[in-house]
């Protein structure tokens, strides 16, 4: 057996692809950060050094051949750095920024957005139709990294992350059966139906453990209470009791909607994770792994990887024989190419752009430049 | 009349999609759950949905228009509360009922009840739910003056409102997917507890 492991293991590249790897991310992030300074000023420079820690990330994932443990330490660098820019501010006397639009708050306003857009249309202000923008992100993420958002860019995951790498082993052995899995799914229904109805963020207001604002609290006494008790329970349970005992990110795998939306759109995506149950040695470790309840036990001879997956490497990291690799195109043309590597491009060049803006502006207000 | 038929089904044609969402929040979990993929059968469940709201609008209007402007407060702000926590309860009863349906206790509370009546009362009483489109026939209704017109204002209402429940013939189709099932048992559930919430705190704060 060892034998099949050692000779099945080549994921890792050589030193001269690795440089050439990085060197490109790092050449397009640059080039982003050109546009997006707009002049050769502080925040273009540690935009470019964002870029350089990045490009950094890409050569140590791809020379390694290992995703998981480097990806889990910039996910929740970035998570840090997100709430330290949006919540702990006051903490470090930094000045006040204004919230970015969350993406977990789109989710389950979908339907009160798509109705905004539509009276905007027409009502002839199509000029301002922020469809155009917001959407067109949403595409260009969904065509490309899918799910991998949810391990890769999303700046909330990575507090759940954080949490669940706590401990070097369980506490509890946490399972969701299949059924219970599909409880955040039905949770976006329920929040899409509602919000709709409200004419209001219910998520956000009532569900939302990580709020980044206090514009959702009620005015009245009681009803802020009851937001506060619900707040604190799915906080402190979901966010960092859970994870911490169970090492798994039990907020995105059991609340989370913007999860449950992203499984449904992230099918669009080439890339997909799958297990080859001709090499499959059947030892369950990717089972044991998954952060977010996404390999299924069929039976003890059969393990499938279902579309909650965020394609965060464990699975693939952890499996003794290589026998779940990332590819792409499998469903649609029947071909099914090794591709790992583009898709671990694209995913730190989303992370890298999505996150340049506030990690750049924390950066530069802890250091004290204007 | 004519003209007050006219706005009543104006009124429920240009709300309609609000409206839809207050019932689709109740009824389209139970057609996930218990729609089959038959037209004619998911037809009957609708039509009994239908008839509840009928009753529950012409009732409203008939109740409203006896006990005249000086009640309508007190008397519609309980109503509306009181009529949401009933149908968040018959709601919370089939999701847990259906979802623990392998017990003993819920096997025989299912069998005992008769689950083909469940659209009429959901109708019913989530006729009565404070939703905008509601509240603006009701707004209209203070102004009639008139028993007869407030009945066919609502009327005009509901069959405007109506033409919206069309497409839930067709979701009992999604349930032929076991996994749709399940879901539409959580939005149930989901549904009832956060109505129940918002029912009792409504009742709580008058």
């Amino acid at each position: 057996m060892s034998s099949v492991i050692k000779q099945t293991k080549v994921s890792a590249r050589s030193f001269s692809y690795s440089v050439s790897f990085c060197a490109l991310l790092f050449l397009f992030l640059a080039a982003f950060s050109l546009l997006s300074a707009r002049d050769l000023g502080p925040l273009f420079f540690v935009k470019l050094l964002w870029s350089l820690v990045i490009a950094a990330f890409g050569f140590a994932i791809i020379r390694s051949g290992v995703i998981s443990g480097y990806r889990s330490a910039l996910f929740i660098l970035i998570a840090f750095l997100f709430f330290l820019e949006f919540k702990f501010f006051r903490w470090l006397s930094i000045a006040n920024t204004i919230p970015p639009y969350c993406h977990i708050a789109q989710a389950p306003t979908l339907f009160n957005f798509l109705h905004s857009q539509f009276l905007a249309f027409t009502s002839g202000d199509w000029k301002i139709w922020g469809v155009l923008t917001l959407g067109f992100l949403w595409l260009l993420i969904m065509f490309t990294i899918g799910q991998g958002i949810c391990s890769w860019v999303c700046f909330y995951g990575g507090m759940d992350e954080f949490f669940s790498k706590v401990l070097n082993k369980p506490v509890i052995r946490l399972n969701i059966p299949k059924k219970g899995r599909d409880f955040p799914l039905a949770f976006l229904i329920f929040l899409l139906i509602i919000s709709f109805l409200q004419g209001s963020p219910i998520f956000c207001s009532w569900f939302c453990p990580l709020k980044l604002t206090c514009a959702f609290w009620d005015h009245e006494p009681t009803i802020r209470m009851a937001q506060a008790v619900l707040f604190y329970l799915i906080l402190f349970g979901f966010v960092i009791l859970l994870p911490v005992l169970s090492k798994k990110r039990t907020f995105c795998s059991m609340i989370c909607p913007f999860g449950a939306l992203v499984s449904i759109c992230g099918k669009v995506s080439p890339y997909q994770v799958k297990i080859d149950q001709e090499k499959c040695i059947h030892c369950g470790k990717c089972f044991d792994v998954c952060p977010v309840f996404a390999v299924e036990r069929k039976d003890p001879q059969e393990y499938r990887i279902s579309s909650y997956c965020n394609k965060c490497g464990a699975c693939i990291d952890v499996c003794p024989v290589d026998a779940i690799p990332l590819s792409a195109w499998d469903s649609l043309t029947g071909w099914r190419l090794q591709i790992r590597d583009i898709f671990l491009f694209l995913s730190l060049l989303m992370t890298g752009v999505l996150s340049s803006s506030f990690v750049a502006r924390v950066v530069l207000q802890l250091l004290g430049v204007k | 009349m004519i003209r007050i038929f006219l706005e009543g089904l104006v009124l429920g044609l240009s709300t309609g999609a609000y409206c839809l969402g207050m019932c689709f929040v109740f009824f389209m979990p139970y057609l996930c759950v218990e729609g089959k993929q038959n037209v004619f059968e998911n037809f009957k469940k609708i039509a009994l949905f239908l008839a509840g709201r009928l009753i529950a609008y012409v009732g409203f209007a008939l109740i409203m228009g006896f006990l005249g402007v000086s009640q309508h407060n007190i008397f519609n702000a309980r109503l509306t509360n009181l009529s949401l926590v009933v149908v968040s309860l018959l709601m919370l009863f089939y999701a847990l009922t259906r979802h623990f349906s392998d017990s003993g206790f819920c096997k025989s509370l299912l069998s005992r009840s008769n689950l083909a009546r469940l659209p009429f009362f959901l109708g019913l009483f989530s006729g009565l739910n404070p939703c905008l489109p509601f509240l603006v026939g009701l707004t209209r209704l203070w102004t009639l003056n008139s028993i007869l017109g407030g009945v066919v204002l609502f009327v005009a209402f509901f069959i405007g409102t109506s033409i919206y429940m069309i497409p839930l013939i067709f979701v009992s189709f999604l349930n032929r997917v076991e996994r749709v099932k399940q879901i539409g048992l959580f939005v149930a559930l989901l549904s009832s507890v956060w109505f129940l919430f918002v029912g009792i705190t409504g009742l709580i704060q008058q």
